[in-house]
């Protein structure tokens, strides 16, 4: 009923053009199957090897820059490999029915089978005038100063947790940046305790050594175990920052043009929820994920999902994961044999074992413990969207809501144009801590289209009164 | 080299790098308060860059549009909140 | 083991309205419900509270319905957001002119205050209306409420009483002797209960429940559509329906604009999941935007689906079940949430035996062995 049957269906459709979806793209287009490659950006990359815009000179020169060219490069090879950028898919449909928009026009497609490597979203965790303007997020940042190679202010806080606060300064520093603090939620000694961890990615470990001795010779604070605890805009250039250590409490009052404000990121669970796949809770992984066989196979048949949307792991286990899920694919439909299945899966699995002890200690040092949501004042807003403080989800579990969908039908929490995306996570944990459940048992919000608000005027076209789908009048 | 293009911002008329993030260039311009939320009327700016959070949703060229994702254009109209 | 006065399996509009005046005449009241309160087709559906798409017949309880909605401080001892609004009923061609002006009629025979207007008459009730209508019928008692909403407000309700409510607790096993005996399941520890009566308000699961006591009926289970778009500036002072009865429109204070009709998606009463058909979608979203033009500027900002009873003749079933006694059924009221108030009223008192008839309701016309 979805495909009239006229419309061409391609072999696999690949949803994110990041690291995992350009990965199994090459793989699969190498073989002669039809592939299509969906991106809502104009370039592959994703987020971590984001392009500059073509009209836009670049300041900074970074090696993500070239790895994104290369990728470029690469897509255009396959005559098979058809890349649709600049498109956003808003939903996909039992049969794989793909629809997507731009700001123009709607397009609508159909595949056999389906790989979704749609990234990941910043994790949140509110402070009073976290939604002042001025106040962005720390991936966002990374974002700002790679791609878009522009300082929003020339004064920058970046705080929060993990690698990106690193990652982060070291790009504001390349481009001129004065970074008044950064503000890390863990401690130095969290931070040595998972340095054997980082031995298994001796590449990436150098890398932070170099940042972070960067960061010192600039004589650029850090505050450890710290958090904000308010941002207010003072005047039209400055924000007022303070800054609370966790044990001492004691504040620290800094001044910033922005601040860039983030603790890890969270695996994007639209489509594999809109498509009713199984879902399991694994804190060291970001939180809610498909339940995946070793080839990221979903619950659901033909549905596959890779990189950080898989778990968070980073941008090369994200590549082989891309590898692993275009193997798989590629052996069901024999065009790779079963001696050679083996072989590479062999050296796919351990290139990813790896990456689980580097994972590990990324995870440890960018998840936030649940009992920091304690700190958060109950007249603070957790629902960016409808503008829901934390009092009324407090109020609203201490009334009868256990499960995060109640909470959203009664406060109206996660009902806004993000759908739940921003505070998700933050009202869950909130539920549990005052139902004193596990924050898994609150569940996830239920994943419905679109998974990005659609304009109307796309989503209906053009057409005449006679042409719109008959079904049956109501009797009387 | 960045091209300077003319764009409108509520009416007046402003210079822009082509090609930029249009919530970056109302930015540097000072247009932090880009909406204001629904119930407790706060000021609301980007805050995602990735197309996430919906915050930076403005009105350009007559249509609702992330200004986040949206690139700078030559007589690009930009409306903020009234 | 537990004994109670009443048990009442279904906790949506009409199993807790039901229980709120039973619990109030006095009774022990035990409420259950599969899941958590109102969050099936009580808690997802579009709200409307319309004469243009109630039945001919049940116009007289949408009224009263429809009067109990704007009272609910007096009997839900909380207010909620309903709203009165004119409701317009439109027609594009000559066929749907025909089509409103005959239903409109019996409607109007049944004692809903509707009356048919030009297009120009309409155009000046409601300016956003699309210039290609050929006229509509008015009804200046429509309105809506937030579905979303009232399973708060019944919850809080339902706090104040006395009535004992267990969510997650899916009933396995009905017997009957002089009691009822109702076995179910809450977070897999197996509870037995007994009661003297017992009523099945349980939607698209109220066969499967009737079942477990030898009645035979025929529901359909429709999943029906719902979309709605994100808060924009105030554009709709009206509820809208079409001819056809295919159409529901209307804009929340919130500035939220929520699209209905009936339109079908995927889904059934043995999966949590249901899905929608994209034709269906744009289908709806179409005929919206016909209808409004201006709603075409408003980004969509989610689509999801409700589970809604019809028997075989779309006719609610309410009352007692014939040949059990202390038996009573009440569903598939279909547009349902209008008169839903109203008919949980009808049937506790009907339960009390006080003067009520429910004959126009009565399972027994659906039995096969009263065929």
């Amino acid at each position: 009923m979805n495909n009239p049957g006229k419309i061409k269906e391609f072999d696999v459709a690949i949803i994110g053009a990041g690291p995992s979806g350009v990965a199994a793209a090459i793989k699969l287009a190498k073989s002669n199957l039809t592939i299509l490659l969906i991106d809502s950006n104009e370039q592959v990359g994703g987020q971590i090897y984001k392009a500059t815009p073509k009209e836009i000179a670049k300041k900074i020169l970074i090696k993500e820059h070239d790895i994104q060219l290369n990728f470029q490069n690469e897509i255009f090879k396959y005559k098979n490999l058809n890349y649709q950028p600049n498109f956003t898919v808003w939903q996909i449909s039992e049969n794989f029915r793909i629809d997507a928009f731009n700001n123009d026009t709607t397009k609508t497609w159909y595949a056999k089978k389906i790989i979704v490597a749609n990234g990941t979203h910043e994790r949140v965790i509110p402070f009073k005038g976290w939604t002042e303007p001025g106040v962005i997020g720390l991936a966002a940042s990374t974002i700002i100063f790679k791609s878009q190679q522009i300082l929003p202010g020339k004064k920058i806080i970046l705080a929060g947790s993990g690698p990106l606060l690193l990652a982060s300064a070291n790009y504001a520093l390349k481009l001129g940046a004065e970074i008044i603090g950064i503000i890390d939620l863990k401690s130095k000694i969290e931070w040595i305790k998972i340095l054997p961890n980082l031995f298994y990615n001796k590449k990436l470990m150098l890398d932070g050594f170099l940042w972070l001795t960067k960061i010192i010779l600039k004589k650029i604070p850090i505050y450890s175990s710290s958090i904000i605890q308010s941002a207010n805009r003072i005047n039209s250039d400055t924000l007022e920052i303070q800054v609370s250590h966790l044990t001492s409490k004691k504040i620290t009052n800094l001044q910033s043009n922005i601040l860039c404000v983030g603790y890890g990121l969270i695996p994007q669970i639209d489509f594999s929820k809109l498509l009713n796949a199984k879902h399991i809770y694994n804190q060291d992984l970001g939180g809610w994920i498909p339940e995946l066989t070793p080839y990221y196979e979903t619950s659901i048949k033909d549905f596959y999902q890779v990189g950080d949307a898989s778990g968070i792991m980073g941008a090369i286990p994200a590549y082989t994961k891309g590898n692993i899920a275009a193997l798989k694919i590629l052996f069901d439909l024999n065009k790779v044999g079963g001696e050679d299945f083996e072989k590479q899966t062999k050296t796919y699995f351990n290139q990813i074992n790896q990456y689980k002890v580097f994972a590990k200690g990324i995870a440890t040092i960018s998840n936030p413990p649940s009992d920091l949501y304690e700190l958060i004042d109950p007249s603070e807003v957790i629902c960016r969207c409808e503008d829901v403080t934390k009092k009324e989800i407090i109020d609203a579990t201490n009334l009868g809501a256990k499960n995060i969908n109640q909470l959203k039908s009664w406060t109206r929490c996660g009902m806004g144009p993000c759908q739940g995306r921003t505070c998700g996570e933050t009202a869950s944990h909130i539920m549990a801590r005052t139902a004193k459940i596990q924050t898994e048992d609150t569940g996830y919000l239920t994943g419905r289209a679109p998974v990005r608000p659609v304009p109307l005027h796309l989503a209906v076209g053009e057409y005449d009164y006679d042409k719109i789908t008959k079904i049956e009048a109501a009797p009387l | 080299m960045n091209k300077n293009v003319k764009i409108i911002i509520n009416n007046e008329v402003y210079e822009a790098t082509e090609g930029r993030s249009v919530a970056l260039e109302l930015f540097s311009k000072n247009f932090h308060h880009l909406r204001n939320s629904p119930k407790l009327k706060q000021k609301r700016g980007f805050f995602c860059m990735i197309g996430s959070c919906q915050e930076c949703l403005i009105t350009i060229d007559d249509k609702k549009m992330l200004a986040c994702t949206t690139k700078i254009k030559e007589g690009m109209k930009i409306e903020l909140y009234e | 083991m537990s004994h109670y006065d009443i048990c009442i399996i279904g906790a949506g509009i009409m199993g807790s309205t039901t229980a709120l005046f039973q619990a109030r005449s006095g009774k022990k009241v035990l409420l259950l419900d599969k899941s958590e309160i109102f969050r099936s087709a009580s808690g997802v559906n579009a709200g409307t509270l319309t004469m243009h798409m109630t039945r001919a017949q049940l116009i007289p309880y949408s009224l009263k319905g429809w009067e109990m909605w704007m009272t609910t401080e007096k009997w839900l001892s909380k207010n909620i957001e309903v709203k009165q609004q004119q409701g317009l009923c439109l027609a594009f061609n000559d066929q749907e002119e025909e089509l409103l002006i005959e239903r409109s009629k019996k409607r109007k025979e049944m004692g809903a205050p509707i009356q048919i207007l030009s297009k120009s008459e309409a155009l000046k009730k409601e300016n956003s209306i699309t210039h290609k209508i050929k006229c509509a019928a008015y009804c200046e008692l429509d309105g809506y409420v937030q579905a979303n909403q009232t399973g708060k407000a019944y919850k809080e309700a339902l706090d104040q009483s006395s009535i004992e409510v267990q969510e997650h607790s899916q009933v396995v096993n009905i017997k009957k002797d002089e009691l009822f005996e109702i076995t179910f399941f809450k977070q897999n520890e197996k509870k037995i209960i007994r009661s003297k009566q017992l009523i099945i308000a349980a939607g698209v699961w109220t066969s499967q429940l009737l079942k477990m006591l030898g009645v035979i009926i025929e529901l359909k289970c429709l999943p029906q559509q719902l979309i709605i778009t994100e808060r924009n500036a105030k554009l709709l002072n009206s509820v809208i329906t079409v001819a056809n009865g295919k159409l529901s429109l209307k804009q929340f204070e919130n500035g939220t604009t929520l699209i209905g009709g009936g339109w079908p998606g995927k889904g059934n009463i043995n999966e949590q999941y249901s899905s929608t058909t994209p034709e269906n979608l744009i289908g709806n979203l179409r005929l919206a935007c016909y209808a409004i033009p201006e709603l075409k500027k408003n980004r969509a900002a989610r689509v999801w689906l409700g589970l809604e009873a019809e028997t075989t003749d779309a006719m609610p079933i309410i009352g007692e079940v014939p040949n059990i006694k202390n038996l009573y059924v009440i569903a598939s009221v279909h547009s349902g949430y209008t008169s839903g108030p109203y008919m949980g009223y009808l049937l506790s008192r009907f339960i009390n035996e006080e003067d009520v008839n429910l004959n126009l309701f009565n399972i027994k016309r659906l039995l096969p062995e009263y065929a």
